[in-house]
């Protein structure tokens, strides 16, 4: 369905760049695990206080706005750095099962934190608020194994 | 026993270990190193972000509102946890690689910033963590802490740039 971005994508100066270079993939994929960390401890106090697990969840979802800043950089730099990494050869991650799976994991990832993050403290349901933060961790760790099993596979 | 008695056995106990069949059937497994690593990769992650959200906390960046001392402890556990399956996936990744680790500079890089990260840790322990209690949520932590912030979210960003790096050394 999206064949004719990736292969246009492949055509462009930076796809070139990034298979000419010997050093543009590593920093690259560098700060794409620098974006995941900062992603993953984001989701951890975020979760843990929808879930009211060890953490207080104030009203109005305040701890959530407190860490806009780190969220916005997270997942800015998680889809900025993939897309740089997807640049060494676009028509080969396009064939990829496992970047398949991985990108349906990442936009249902991205649904279940976007609504986690604006509708999560009008949740009145301890239990509801809890299943949403087991979904949402769920979806963002099949995300990341699938996004491994790229490499791998 | 003197340094260089020491440095001359290392490298047998590298091939040791590596020859053990524990390590064998790590290396030689089509799935359970993969699995190993995806889990270790995951976990370092996961570390580095709680500690980072904590070290973000401390130079007065995110959850101000939020008294330091509490996100400390409350986030404490969960890294503690995770720090303890990165050492028992990393023991057993070194373990089936042993043999081609030793002469890999970023594994060793790595491991030099790891054992700097765990003397930050004491030097935040003992100058710093006092300092905390009673702070005020929206106050700033004193120098002491975001020194030692500042320079966890450094040592951390090179140990997951350096672990990347072992793959490429390899």
């Amino acid at each position: 369905m999206f064949r004719w971005l990736f292969t246009a994508y492949a055509q462009t100066g930076f796809s070139h760049a990034v298979r000419d270079s010997s050093w543009i993939f590593a920093v690259v994929e560098v700060f794409h695990l620098f974006s995941l960390a900062l992603l993953g401890g984001t989701l951890i106090v975020g979760l843990l206080a929808l879930a009211e697990l060890g953490f207080r969840f104030p009203q109005g979802g305040a701890l959530w706005r407190s860490l806009r800043l780190t969220a916005v950089l997270a997942t800015g730099g998680i889809i900025t750095t993939g897309i740089g990494l997807v640049a060494v050869n676009p028509l080969k991650y396009y064939w990829d099962d496992a970047f398949r799976y991985k990108m349906g994991f990442l936009a249902l990832a991205l649904i279940a934190l976007g609504f986690a993050y604006v509708r999560g403290a009008a949740i009145r349901s301890l239990t509801s608020r809890r299943l949403l933060a087991l979904l949402t961790l769920t979806l963002w760790l099949a995300a990341g194994v699938s996004g491994r099993a790229i490499g791998l596979l | 026993m003197s340094v260089a008695s020491v440095a001359a056995v290392l490298p047998d106990l590298w091939q040791v270990v590596y020859d053990t069949s524990w390590a064998t059937a790590i290396r030689e497994s089509e799935i359970v190193f993969p699995v190993l690593e995806t889990i270790h990769v995951l976990t370092l992650a996961l570390i580095a972000g709680t500690i980072s959200i904590v070290d973000l906390r401390l130079l007065g960046l995110v959850l101000k509102d939020e008294p330091a001392a509490e996100i400390e402890r409350r986030i404490v556990p969960a890294t503690w946890a995770g720090f303890a399956v990165m050492v028992i996936t990393g023991a057993l990744l070194l373990g089936s690689e042993a043999a081609k680790l030793e002469h890999n500079p970023a594994f060793l890089i790595k491991l030099v910033l790891l054992v700097l990260a765990g003397s930050n840790v004491i030097f935040f322990q003992f100058f710093a963590h006092p300092k905390l209690a009673g702070l005020e949520p929206g106050r700033p932590a004193p120098p002491v802490a975001r020194i030692s912030a500042g320079l966890s979210l450094a040592i951390w960003a090179g140990v997951i740039a350096a672990g990347r790096a072992v793959a490429y050394y390899h």
